[in-house]
């Protein structure tokens, strides 16, 4: 098990690595002069000197590998070319709002998602219309775009029943358009998740033991079933956290939300292209070392991969 | 009420869909012109003969302009698929078959891909990438073979012990013969699978990039662009809004659905 936790760190340490090196590079990958995209063409040759300047381009490449890693190392994530003052500084004045929409979007999709997902796996075999019907609303669910579902949103409770805010992240009200429009496809998907693993465990020879002591089918749900269904369940529950900070990039620039989703598109139109890179790092991070975490959580969720690693 | 179980409704839903789709685009293109210039005179028109939608913001008219965005959604998205099928596919086998140093470079590429969150990498590329067709194409392919590699892999990793293997190693079949003749037909339908699910995927991530704004030129008509314009017109024009996400809406769920559809006509085989 020791074994395996140091292959997973190290393969986590090589992708940290190679991850950070890759969005370095995305700079010089672009064809053409990164200097002339920002200023776009026809721009002075003082301003072009003073943003090589400013983006260290006027240094060899080693140079600038080694000082974008420095700035990685002390958590500065580079300067900002707006702004002028350290990416990490912009990424946490904007973290808290991202954070907070990303666990109310989660949370409301748990809510969603648990109870059809539980209905169409425990009565799919007797009412096939509950399974269809449920397939078919998850179908719809994934099928959505949020960049349209957010701005309809926005034209039924905003324009036409006034009962929310457009857009703006001040109080309690303002999070629940935003919060709907990135839990839908999440529910949607975990509502098939929730119904494939269930239904996966309903035919486990457990269930049927269960049944011939004459446990009641609540019981067992509860007593035995949930358990083993939750492993794949929460497993997904874990990577998505991560792809839903991805999901908050469209839905808080729909809402002008202000977090780090919308600084990130809001610092590509600006060109602030060391924000791009430090938001970018971060946001991959994060979802990296939550998929390291998840992939641990499985010893304590389901002790029969300690077994199974130890076997190999 | 009982639905019968042995008919494929998914697929069949889906191909309606798509048929109908495509049926409508066609129509309406060629029964009247397809006008996407800009012409500031007439901005913001109601429906009209001339204009059946009306126009958007620039004036255009907004059935062209959907039709003209739909038709680059669905091309963008064969294409994609189409690249991303083949170099996925190949580096799947590949990587499967050989197995040792080739296995765990090509693994490691893909795990670096991975790494990023959902659309991340294809924001992140496109970003930096000037707009345009080809890049955008580029983008899409970089992070959209990934999927199929690893599937593949994946599944010759189960039948590369099998004794049909074996059997073509005897009379010295060579390496590309085993892997296109042996292996290939057996992840065929997987890959289809993954294909079909995959153009919505990368339609989705297409109209997404060009609602952002870092895809195709703005002046260009795509559906992500409408939506992002019609954006400033929600109060006195919610139908700039509706009509673009109505379609991509049903253009997705088609392929949902008939990638869902072959899932279970294969899986059923298999």
């Amino acid at each position: 098990m020791r074994n395996y936790i140091l292959k997973r760190f190290l393969l986590l340490l090589f992708l940290l690595v190679t991850v950070s090196s890759l969005v370095f590079f995305l700079v010089h990958l672009v064809p053409g002069d990164p200097v002339l995209t920002i200023l776009g063409e026809g721009a002075s040759i003082e301003d072009i000197e003073r943003v090589k300047q400013e983006l260290n381009l006027d240094k060899p490449i080693i140079q600038q590998y080694l000082d974008f890693t420095k700035n990685l190392a002390d958590l500065s994530f580079g300067k900002s070319l707006f702004t002028n003052r350290a990416v990490s500084r912009s990424i946490l004045i904007y973290l808290p709002n991202t954070l907070y929409l990303a666990l109310a979007a989660m949370l409301l999709a748990l809510v969603i998602s648990f109870p059809p997902g539980v209905w169409a796996a425990l009565k799919g075999d007797t009412h096939r219309a509950v399974d269809a019907s449920v397939t078919f609303l998850s179908s719809v669910g994934l099928a959505i775009p949020n960049f349209f579902l957010g701005p309809l949103l926005i034209i039924i409770f905003s324009l036409e029943l006034g009962w929310l805010p457009v857009s703006g992240s001040e109080g309690v009200e303002y999070i629940i358009l935003p919060a709907v429009t990135l839990a839908a496809s999440m529910s949607a998907f975990l509502t098939r998740i929730i119904r494939n693993s269930v239904s996966m465990e309903l035919q486990k020879p457990y269930v049927l033991l269960a049944r011939a002591k004459g446990l009641t089918e609540f019981q067992i749900f509860r007593k035995h079933l949930l358990k083993n269904a939750m492993i794949p369940i929460m497993t997904v529950i874990g990577l998505q956290l991560g792809a839903l900070l991805t999901g908050t990039i469209i839905t808080e620039t729909i809402f002008s939300w202000q977090g780090i989703g919308s600084l990130l598109v809001t610092s590509i139109h600006r060109r602030d292209y060391p924000m791009v890179q430090g938001i970018i790092v971060f946001i991959t991070f994060v979802y990296l070392i939550l998929s390291f975490l998840v992939d641990l959580s499985y010893f304590f969720f389901d002790p029969r991969t300690r077994h199974e690693i130890k076997n190999q | 009420m009982k639905l019968k179980t042995n008919k494929n409704i998914q697929l069949r839903i889906g191909f309606f869909l798509l048929g109908t789709i495509l049926l409508l685009m066609i129509g309406f293109s060629l029964s009247r012109p397809l006008v996407i210039d800009i012409d500031m005179a007439h901005r913001l028109e109601p429906s009209s003969v001339k204009y059946l939608l009306g126009t958007d913001e620039l004036g255009r008219d907004l059935l062209s302009c959907v039709l003209y965005g739909a038709g680059i959604s669905l091309g963008i998205g064969f294409v994609v698929v189409v690249i991303s099928f083949l170099i996925g596919g190949l580096l799947g086998l590949v990587s499967g078959y050989s197995g040792g140093a080739v296995d765990t470079m090509i693994m490691r590429l893909v795990d670096i891909l991975l790494a990023f969150p959902g659309i991340l990498l294809a924001i992140a590329l496109a970003a930096f990438f000037h707009r345009g067709l080809l890049n955008l194409i580029l983008v899409l392919t970089v992070t959209g073979w990934v999927e199929y590699a690893r599937l593949v892999r994946g599944e010759v990793l189960k039948y590369k012990q099998k004794e049909f293997i074996l059997a073509a190693k005897t009379y010295n079949a060579s390496f590309f013969r085993i892997i296109i003749h042996h292996l290939l037909p057996l992840v065929l339908p997987l890959l289809m699978v993954q294909a079909s699910l995959g153009i919505s995927g990368v339609i989705l991530a297409e109209s997404s990039l060009n609602f952002l704004g870092i895809g195709l030129d703005p002046q260009i008509p795509t559906l992500g662009q409408l939506i992002d314009a019609g954006r400033d017109h929600m109060f006195d024009k919610p139908g700039l809004i509706v009509v673009p996400g109505v379609v991509l809406f049903f253009i997705i769920i088609a392929f949902n659905f008939i990638g869902e559809g072959l899932r279970k006509k294969f899986t059923k085989k298999i």
